[in-house]
Order: C-alpha cells, then sequence, then structure tokens
C-alpha cells in the first residue's frame, strides 16, 4: 500500500496552469459573471488570472452582503464608506 | 481588481475617457496608476467584467498579461519619442516585445511574473536594473559609423529579497532585441528548478540560488540564437539623476512641450481622468502617457497652451508642481485593497505629505520617498531615498500600522539596494521620524550633498539614531513572508 504523496503550493500551481491555457480562459469568465460570483470556483479564478483580474473573495462577499442586506432593506452604512482598513491618524492611534 | 495593461505608458485621450468611464461605471470612481505605468481599479463584480472588458477592447485597451505567470506590462521611459536628450525612441520595441510575448501561447506558463523593461533615454527612468530584463540605450562607433543598440541585464527583482540586475557582455544591434527577450523568457520557461518554490521562482534565483553567473546566463543565450553577441561597450549609467517628469519641459520636436502632472501617491478619480482626457484634447493632440513614479503627463502641448493648461491641471488637482515629498511619494495598494499588505498605505501616504510639508517647509532636495505595505515591496522601498516597508506593532495590547526603515537606495551609476537601518515605529511616528533625519541632513550636510552621499557616509547605527532621536538598539526586518498563493498577487 502506497501513501498518497500530498502535492505541495508549487506543484498545485503548476498542474493547474498545465491543466488550462489561461489565455483562453475569457470565455469561463463569462460563464461565472453570468452565473454570478457565488458560483465562482472556490480558489477563485487564478487559472484565468493572466487575463488581467483576480477576485478578492473577501470583498466580492462583502458587496453579495451589501446587495442581500439592500434587498431586505437593513442598515449598510457602514458598507458604504470607506475601507474600514483606511488610515486614520485620529482614529487608529488616538491615544 | 482588473488591471489595465498600458505598454510603454503611451495612451490616448479616448483611452483614458473610457477608463475613466468604466472606473465610474465599475469600480467606485477610484483608480489607481501602478509602478509598472499600468492603471488599475478595484471593487469591480465578476458580473461586470465582460462589459468592462468589452468597453476597454473598443478602445484598444486590454489587461491580458497584466497579471499572472506571464510577461507583465512592458515599461519604458514615458516620454519615449519626444525627450530631447534621448539616444533613441525605444518605444516601438516595447510595444514589439508586448505583441512578442503577451498572448503567445507559448509563454503563457512561466514559473513566476516576468518583467521588462526598455528605456532608450539617457535617465534610465524605467528602472531597467529592477527588471527580469532591463534594456538600455547605448551608442557604439565602428569604422567611423555610430550605431545605437542596448545593453542588457538580467534578473533583476525587488520583492523581499532584491537584487539588481547583473549586466550581461553583450551590445544588442536593434534588430537583435526581440530575439535576444525572447530567448530569455525561453530559458525563463525552461527552467524547471524555479518552479519547486513560488517564492524563489523569479529569474533573479537562478542567480541567487542555482549558481548562474552572467557568463552561464549569456552562453544560454548564445545558445539558442545560435549566434555569438557582440561585446559590450562602457557605459556611463545616469548618476543621482531624478526624473519625476514633474513640470513643463520642452519636447524634441519644435515649439512642443509635456507637462507632468503629481498623481498623489498615484491615486486618480474618473472625474480626474476624465478631465485630464478633455484637457489634452483641448490643448494639445490627445496623447498622454502614465509613469512608472504613477504620475500622468501630457504631451505635444503647444508653447501658448501650457501655462493655461498648467492651471486647469492644478483645477483638477493634478499640478505640475509640488514639494520633493508631494512629488516623491510612491506607494503600494496597501490593505484596502491587497490581501498580502500588513499596513494601509494610500491614506497614510497623503497624511505623511501633508505633515512633511508643514513640518519641513522649504526642503529642497528631490527625494523618492516609498510606501510599501508589506515586505514585497510594490511600492519599490528598496530602490527610495526613504523607503518604508509596512509592519505591525503592539502598542498597549492593540496591534497598529508600522513601519521598518530602509535608507539610501539608488539605481544607476551609485546602484545601490536601500540599507534596512534597523529602526521601525508606529504611522503615526512616522512624520516624527523622517523630520529628525532630514532636519539632520539640512544641518549636516556638505556643500553640495545628496541626499544619497549623506546617508552613505553615515553608519546605520547613526542613521537609526537620527531617526529615533536618541541611540536605539536595532530591531531585525520581519522575516520574509511564505508562499504567495496562486491567484495573489502583489499589486504592480
Amino acid at each position: 500500500m502506497t501513501d498518497a504523496v500530498k502535492e505541495t503550493k508549487a506543484q498545485r500551481v503548476e498542474r493547474l496552469k498545465r491543466e488550462k491555457n489561461p489565455w483562453e480562459g475569457l470565455e469561463e469568465i463569462r460563464n461565472f459573471a453570468r452565473q454570478g460570483f457565488l458560483r465562482s470556483p472556490k480558489n477563485g479564478l487564478a487559472p484565468t488570472s493572466v487575463g488581467g483580474a483576480f477576485t478578492r473573495r473577501a470583498t466580492a462577499a462583502v458587496l453579495w452582503v451589501v446587495k442581500t442586506a439592500k434587498a431586505r432593506h437593513c442598515p449598510i452604512s457602514w458598507f458604504e464608506s470607506a475601507s474600514p482598513t483606511e488610515f486614520s491618524p485620529h482614529a487608529n492611534f488616538a491615544p | 481588481m482588473v488591471r489595465i495593461r498600458i505598454p510603454n505608458g503611451i495612451l490616448t485621450s479616448r483611452q483614458l475617457r473610457t477608463i475613466a468611464q468604466v472606473t465610474d461605471q465599475y469600480a467606485r470612481g477610484t483608480a489607481d496608476l501602478t509602478v509598472r505605468q499600468n492603471i488599475q481599479l478595484h471593487w469591480v463584480t465578476i458580473e461586470a467584467l465582460p462589459e468592462l472588458m468589452e468597453a476597454l477592447w473598443e478602445a484598444n485597451l486590454n489587461t491580458l498579461g497584466a497579471c499572472g505567470d506571464v510577461t507583465r506590462n512592458v515599461t519604458g521611459c514615458p516620454v519615449a519619442g519626444i525627450d530631447n536628450e534621448e539616444l533613441c525612441d525605444a518605444s516601438p520595441l516595447a510595444l514589439d516585445i508586448t505583441n512578442a510575448l503577451a498572448g503567445n501561447s507559448e509563454f503563457y506558463n512561466l514559473p513566476r511574473k516576468f518583467k521588462i523593461s526598455i528605456a532608450g533615454c539617457r535617465a534610465w527612468c524605467s528602472y531597467p536594473e529592477i527588471n527580469d530584463v532591463g534594456l538600455t540605450a547605448i551608442t557604439r562607433t565602428s569604422r567611423g559609423r555610430s550605431e545605437v543598440g542596448f545593453s542588457l541585464r538580467v534578473g533583476g527583482g525587488l520583492s523581499a529579497d532584491p537584487f539588481l540586475a547583473p549586466r550581461i557582455n553583450a551590445f544588442l544591434r536593434q534588430r537583435q532585441v526581440i530575439p535576444v527577450v525572447r530567448a530569455i523568457a525561453e530559458i525563463f520557461r525552461d527552467s524547471t528548478d524555479l518552479r519547486e518554490h513560488r517564492e524563489r521562482a523569479r529569474l533573479k534565483f537562478l542567480f541567487l540560488r542555482h549558481g548562474w553567473t552572467p557568463e552561464r546566463f549569456q552562453y544560454e543565450i548564445e545558445q539558442r540564437l545560435g549566434y555569438r553577441l557582440d561585446p559590450a561597450e562602457v557605459e556611463h549609467p545616469p548618476a543621482d539623476v531624478y526624473r519625476d517628469h514633474i513640470g513643463i519641459h520642452p519636447q524634441k520636436q519644435e515649439g512642443r512641450f509635456y507637462l507632468g502632472a503629481t498623481v498623489l501617491r498615484g491615486r486618480i478619480s474618473a472625474e480626474q481622468m476624465k478631465a485630464a482626457a478633455d484637457l489634452a484634447d483641448r490643448f494639445a493632440d490627445g496623447h498622454l502617457r502614465t509613469t512608472n513614479m504613477q504620475n500622468l503627463l501630457i504631451i505635444n502641448v503647444p508653447k501658448k497652451n501650457t501655462d493655461a493648461l498648467a492651471k486647469e491641471l492644478a483645477a483638477i488637482e493634478l499640478p505640475v508642481a509640488g514639494s520633493p515629498f508631494f512629488r516623491g511619494v510612491v506607494a503600494c495598494s496597501g490593505t484596502e485593497f491587497c490581501k498580502l499588505a500588513i499596513t494601509e498605505t494610500k491614506t497614510f501616504s497623503r497624511w505623511l505629505v501633508e505633515e512633511l510639508d508643514e513640518r519641513l517647509p522649504g526642503f529642497d532636495q528631490d527625494l523618492k520617498l516609498h510606501v510599501t505595505g508589506c515586505p514585497n515591496s510594490c511600492g519599490q522601498h528598496w530602490i527610495a531615498d526613504l523607503g518604508i516597508e509596512g509592519k505591525k506593532m503592539k502598542v498597549d495590547g492593540q496591534s497598529v500600522d508600522a513601519y521598518y526603515f530602509c535608507v539610501g537606495g539608488s539605481l544607476g551609476a551609485h546602484a545601490s539596494v536601500a540599507r534596512p537601518v534597523g529602526y521601525r515605529c508606529t504611522a503615526l511616528e512616522v512624520p516624527n521620524a523622517i523630520e529628525r533625519l532630514l532636519q539632520r541632513f539640512h544641518n549636516e550636510r556638505g556643500p553640495g550633498e545628496n541626499l544619497r552621499r549623506f546617508f552613505h557616509r553615515h553608519s546605520d547605527a547613526e542613521l537609526r539614531s537620527f531617526l529615533a532621536g536618541e541611540i536605539v538598539e536595532p530591531v531585525e526586518r520581519d522575516p520574509a513572508p511564505g508562499p504567495i498563493p496562486h491567484g495573489l498577487e502583489a499589486n504592480s
């Protein structure tokens, strides 16, 4: 019996790149666009990132929450302000 | 994030207007000019991508190869073709290289990103030394005939392991540029050793980890070309050239000028882009350029229009003048948009500039002040006079943004990576530290001494004490970050 050899991160990336020529991934982006973000692959659109776009699942998830919250008439004003990580000498570093 | 590739930074008003329109429509009205002359948008939803990309294509713009393990945007001197001192206009070659490699299925699967820069100017303002392939124009004379060709450097890169590209002993004739670049891309593609670790996959690691020398690299190139390259010419790299292209400058074309507008730390709104495009049409012939110091140029401006255009640019907060801090600050995306970042950089940089302007109003030295939100150096802190690298520090039990100082980076004749001087402080303390350091320079500099020389004649301990205002023990830089996951990219 042989133990399954765990794929390293680099090996996984190389496998993904070998499997699909990302120059040809545009149609995939179109399909995901039609289906919506939540149907996009778990690892983002990594194989198609050479198309010049890559996802931030977290960002997109926030957008989805905003959209949902809007639909349900929830208060969402804090989502629409500047990024919560934005530097502010007063807010972040007040003594 | 959507990164729009702009080879050599060459842009028309129509294209900029399109970018403004998609920025307004899909990216919450904000875009960033990057250090590779790209423009990138954030907040774009996947549902918006098809329409956005179609709008870009219609304007003859695209995003192909702007991210991923491929040839990235080919950078070049932003005033190629109009610079009255350039050795040659290298921008057609930048476009030829783009056409040869981007979208070419032979080169879609490289071990990692592959960066090329080609400069026909004397200032090397596109930073060839920090690219995987750096080409700089040089003249040789043989049998009484003068010929402009290129010097070649390979394997440069910053990130957590900065390495300035070594020169190859070759003079490239202009017609040899594409075959040589292609041969280097093949060498990179076929280097299976580089595919074992994502964090050690850039071309420079052939030198840093696998024992390659410039001579070995040249041998490999020549093997693929099937002929020997001519030996290199003696070159004279530019010394202490600060060229941010800001201001009003005469072009080589009689009666024409270019105006360099400061885009503070690269952040630009859809309204500003649209206004700049309109101004380029109204006062010139609709041609613009982006620069690798995150600025925007309007070119081919008749002399009679320069003052009026400068005023209009100032009115939209893209001034053609500014303090050394305002002009010299460069910042990566930071935590606002980048998953790798440790600190927020864009708002911090604006605040830092305001603080320094207020504290040091008469400061008269050109200064590269680069802010990077993590060790990956997308803000290029390793080549700055003052480069600061994002960290976290605990203050009263809370984790806050902080920066580690690297001092005295330079390219050209005095090429040297900035020295990590062992000082770090909270983001809030950074203006105090820089003020102390620059006051010291102001008070103690010798006649004609510039920042680089001042930093060079002081030890790390001295510079650290200038920054801290007292003698302090050095702190180590944090170790390099772990492997970068596929699909994540530093924002350059």
